[in-house]
């Protein structure tokens, strides 16, 4: 039985009446179907002064006259002459629903496929994805390392050709290989990063002919133009010298980034601007060629089509590549010493405040836990800090946690903005928030609601060949099953408080390492770092940026 | 490169139907709902007819603070229930605010279709208990925190101000949506409660359900919560009285804390809906749309003049822009200018052609498309259509507008709108900076 609005509200001698405390009738909750129709009389100041019951019976009809009488309404002007207001209202089968929040049946992970994976040739593979109902089809073309294996200490040149191979290619201009792009609504895009890189295309299921011809020019035939780097350079100047420097998010995430990782370990290797200047395409052409011919490749396909449609293109993009050994392993990186760093922007109202601590590997047996920690201090609306930094106090907008981690190392992030006068409040209640941490870990309620939120998360991977092969990529980076990935999202559920409290001991408790940064105006922090006891590293905006200190 | 050039026309619009089932309850409150069992996941838009241009003088920054006070408890969920409770059943949620509409959105595991259906139609229904003198002073703060928040990043105010110069005084766009501090500040309890008694009605709201469920059975259960919602009769009548005119040929500045300049030209185009709407749309795109396109390439892939370029439509209910922005660290403003204009007058002696607009077209269908197999956007796109068409399957007859747009139509309305009025600009330099505009005079922000 359901209730429609009809008949509800006023009758008479108001032009309207605003509820402003409604009490629900307790009816015995198998009586909850049970309807009664209640009519009040309301004086101006919004007080019932008398309610007259029809359509059911007792114990209901007691019921809802009690529950109605203590209605209150906001104050009122009567009309039409009438000594009172007269107002109408059901009482109310949903009432005893509404009293609680309803039951909620709790999501599970989806099952989704492990990878068909073919060997195309000794170091050349094949992962193959069908996911049903997908518009376009991505196709990745992953180098199995990048950066670190290409020069050893990352530099300008190195990164700038992982950056600019989807830019020309053999017989397209840069504007001409844009056009085709667009009218085919092909998206082709390289990248390089510590230890892999790609060649990417997401295509409409019907231009996946033509996008796959494009793909493999633009793979094999880079053409690196002058103009183009010219300007990609310019561009990197620009950032690092110019925007960067003006955004108190982005030095924060600098100086942050520097702090971490040691300025002679390749993962901390600084934006060199020197060398900037020297670049030529044919410095990026060469080392394309070595990174090309010397690394193993996967191919990552995902789409609605099965693999034997587009085998033979694939065979014919990587034709001659592809080295036959297992890809470089990752470097060990040392926990940097604690730190308390800060930026003078003048003139800033706001402080931008992060705060580094260790964090577990990713893979590693402690890392469920640590995501669970993240969850909870900073991982959404109502995460712990944002319950007392934005609900209670009104500090912030919002803050946040992220987890972030490689192969060999891990960290864990908090950020907050708020006005200069409340920094030293602020910090306090971050360093009490990972205390509780520490001491009580998490309540099991959190778990549950990080693990359902987690799974989530994983259920919307299949909504578009992009959202799905991102995972892919992930597992493949990673070298472990869709399987594990997602028994690590159910295995949030079933740890324990002590379980948190372990690893919270062991990565954030006080023997391990922690990186301040505060970023705004110096003599509107100084007082506040005072009063904290805290003595920061001063440097400028620039520094902060290029690592420079 | 020809023989890579496609047919024109595209196949037809199948993948732009997608016929939801659309009910209005007893108490007015349109349901849009649309089955997609490709996840198991739901996602919920609801849209209040209510933005910043329904405020009064007095009530200006209130439709966004309800952004932040619908999330504060209602008359059975308690203060920061809401959020509590769809976060723990794995759900999302986050809300927007405009100068025309005010949306909540949600997604969820389809488990939890009862609760989210239960939260949102106790804060429709009930937000009484919620609008309180704790929530409202707290949210109070966290609104002038957002704000400070963003003016504190580089271009942070830019938006603000160019309402301000775009529009008269007394213009529904003319006001920032968020409010001035000393709004903000003035926000009281009997107040906001008018203002949510005045708007936030059934009747002026639309509900959009897009995922894994039945739709009657999903259907029945929406009834089941949004009935007792009290049917507070018809929304206050939004004022749509003849608008002044914008302003034209004015020239503002700011100095803020950046390393660039930046400028925005801005010109007084048509509301959402308009005839020439589609064509706009696509002159924005053919001029700036991404290498190869006009401003793109010779302000920033040829010729590397300035650092940045963008253009782009802001169709509104009742007015619209389109709006040219780029940055520069040392080029002077005047000449950014001069270069884009130079590029949309040439339109006359160069007209746009068929691959142009083929190309302009194909981004706009590819949009579209790629909306459509996220029901999240989904979801949003339902709401909106019925709001601004009455009609909640409106992509067909939409993109047949768009379909029909001629290299001429294209051309007309750079003619009508661009390069026959003055546009208004707005230069961003830093503190101390000379490279801002000619004349232009400083943008006061309250």
């Amino acid at each position: 039985m359901m209730w429609f609005a009809t008949g509800l509200g006023i009758v008479a001698g108001a032009a309207e009446l605003v509820v402003i405390e409604r009490v629900l009738p307790e009816y015995p909750e198998e009586d909850a179907e049970i309807e009664c129709m209640v009519t009040l009389r309301v004086t101006p100041e919004g007080v019932p002064s008398a309610a007259a019951v029809e359509g059911c019976d007792e114990p209901h009809a007691a019921a809802a006259e009690e529950a109605a009488l203590q209605w209150r309404f906001q104050p009122f002007e009567l009309d039409g002459g009438e000594p009172e207001a007269v107002f109408q209202t059901p009482m109310f089968d949903l009432a005893p629903l509404r009293t609680v929040p309803p039951e909620v049946v709790p999501p599970s992970p989806l099952q989704l496929p492990e990878p068909e994976i073919y060997t195309l040739r000794p170091g050349v593979e094949v992962w193959h994805v069908r996911v049903p109902s997908v518009r376009k089809v991505a196709v990745h073309v992953v180098m199995r390392e990048g950066l670190v294996e290409l020069v050893g200490m990352p530099n300008q040149a190195a990164r700038a050709t992982g950056w600019m191979v989807d830019v020309a290619a053999g017989e397209y201009s840069a504007p001409e290989l844009s056009l085709i792009e667009d009218l085919h609504e092909i998206e082709l895009w390289s990248r390089i990063g510590l230890h892999d890189g790609s060649v990417s295309l997401v295509v409409p299921r019907e231009d996946l002919e033509l996008g796959l011809q494009l793909q493999r020019t633009v793979l094999r035939e880079p053409t690196f133009p002058k103009k183009d780097l010219k300007r990609y350079l310019r561009d990197q100047q620009l950032f690092y010298t110019v925007n960067a420097p003006s955004s108190q998010a982005r030095v924060a995430g600098y100086a942050l980034a520097h702090a971490w990782f040691p300025a002679d370990h390749p993962y901390g290797a600084r934006p060199n601007l020197a060398e900037l200047k020297g670049i030529k395409p044919r410095t990026l052409s060469d080392l394309y060629e070595l990174w090309l011919s010397s690394v193993p490749l996967t191919l990552v396909v995902v789409g609605d089509l099965p693999f034997e449609e587009i085998r033979a293109p694939l065979e014919a993009m990587v034709e001659d590549l592809g080295v036959d050994r297992p890809p470089a392993s990752a470097l060990e990186v040392p926990l940097p010493p604690p730190r308390v760093l800060a930026v003078d922007m003048p003139g800033q109202s706001q402080v931008a405040i992060r705060l580094r601590t260790p964090a577990p590997p990713r893979g590693h047996e402690d890392s469920v836990a640590m995501r669970a920690i993240q969850w909870v201090l900073g991982g959404h609306f109502l995460s712990r800090l944002n319950r007392v930094l934005r609900e209670e106090r009104g500090y912030t907008y919002g803050s946040g946690a992220s987890y972030r981690s490689g192969p060999t190392w891990g960290s864990l992030t908090f950020s907050v903005d708020v006005g200069s006068e409340n920094l030293a409040e602020t910090v306090t209640v971050i360093q009490e928030q990972i205390d509780a941490i520490l001491e009580a870990g998490v309540e099991a309620e959190e778990l549950e609601s990080a693990r359902r939120s987690f799974v989530q998360d994983w259920n919307t991977t299949r909504q578009t060949a992009s959202q799905a092969a991102r995972l892919y990529l992930a597992a493949l980076e990673e070298g472990v099953s869709i399987e594990t990935k997602r028994d690590r999202r159910e295995a949030m559920g079933s740890l324990a408080a002590e379980d948190v409290i372990r690893v919270a001991q062991e990565w954030m408790g006080p023997d391990a390492p922690r990186v301040w940064v505060f970023v705004g105006d110096r003599a509107k922090m100084e007082p506040e770092l005072a009063e904290l006891g805290l003595e920061a590293e001063w440097i400028d905006p620039n520094r902060a940026v290029l690592g420079n200190f | 490169m020809l023989s890579w050039i496609p047919a024109l026309a595209l196949a037809a619009d199948g993948p732009l139907a997608m016929d939801p089932r659309v009910e209005t309850l007893d108490n007015g409150l349109t349901v849009i709902l649309l089955e997609d069992h490709r996840t198991d996941t739901i996602a919920l838009h609801l849209a209040y007819g209510v933005g910043a241009r329904d405020e009064a003088d007095v009530e200006r920054g209130s439709a966004h603070l309800f952004e932040h006070l619908m999330f504060e408890g209602s008359a059975n969920v308690p203060t920061n229930a809401f959020d509590e409770w769809l976060t723990a059943a794995g759900g999302d949620n986050n809300a927007y605010t405009s100068e025309d509409v005010t949306a909540y959105h949600m997604e969820f595991p389809s488990g939890a279709l009862e609760l989210a259906l239960f939260l949102e139609s106790d804060r429709m229904g009930f937000l009484e208990a919620g609008l309180v003198q704790d929530n409202l002073e707290n949210q109070q703060k966290v609104v002038l925190q957002e704000r400070a928040e963003g003016y504190a990043e580089p271009n942070g105010r830019d938006w603000d101000a160019l309402g301000r110069i775009s529009w008269p005084a007394d213009h529904p766009y003319h006001h920032p949506v968020i409010g001035t501090v000393a709004d903000i500040e003035a926000f009281s309890l009997p107040a906001v409660r008018g203002f949510w008694e005045a708007h936030y009605r059934s009747r002026n709201a639309v509900l959009a359900l897009v995922g894994n469920f039945e739709t009657e059975e999903a259907l029945e259960r929406v009834e089941h919560w949004f009935s007792d919602v009290p049917d507070r009769g018809e929304p206050v009548e939004r004022d749509n009285s003849p608008l002044p005119g914008g302003v034209r040929d004015h020239h503002g500045m700011l100095f803020d804390d950046v390393e660039e300049r930046t400028l925005y030209v801005v010109w007084e185009t048509v509301p959402l809906g308009h005839a020439d709407e589609p064509a706009l749309d696509l002159l924005s795109q053919l001029l700036s749309g991404g290498r190869g396109t006009r401003l793109d390439d010779q302000l920033y892939y040829e010729h590397q003049r300035t650092s940045d370029v963008g253009m782009f439509t802001l169709n509104n209910d009742r007015a619209g822009q389109i709006l040219l922005y780029a940055s520069s660290p040392k080029t002077p403003l005047a000449k950014v200018y001069k270069l884009a204009l130079k590029q949309i007058q040439g339109l006359i002696k160069d007209p746009p052609t068929a691959e142009e607009v083929a190309r302009a077209r194909r981004a706009h269908r590819g949009w579209l498309l790629d909306a459509l197999e996220q029901p999240d956007r989904k979801a949003e796109i339902l709401v909106d259509c019925f709001r601004w068409t009455q009609e909640a399957d409106c992509l067909v007859p939409r993109w047949a507008r768009y379909e029909a747009v001629t290299p001429a139509d294209v051309l007309r309305v750079a003619q009508t709108y661009l390069i026959e009025q003055q546009p208004n600009t707005l230069s961003v330099v830093p503190r101390g900076d000379d490279g801002a505009m000619d004349g232009a005079q400083l943008v006061e922000l309250p």
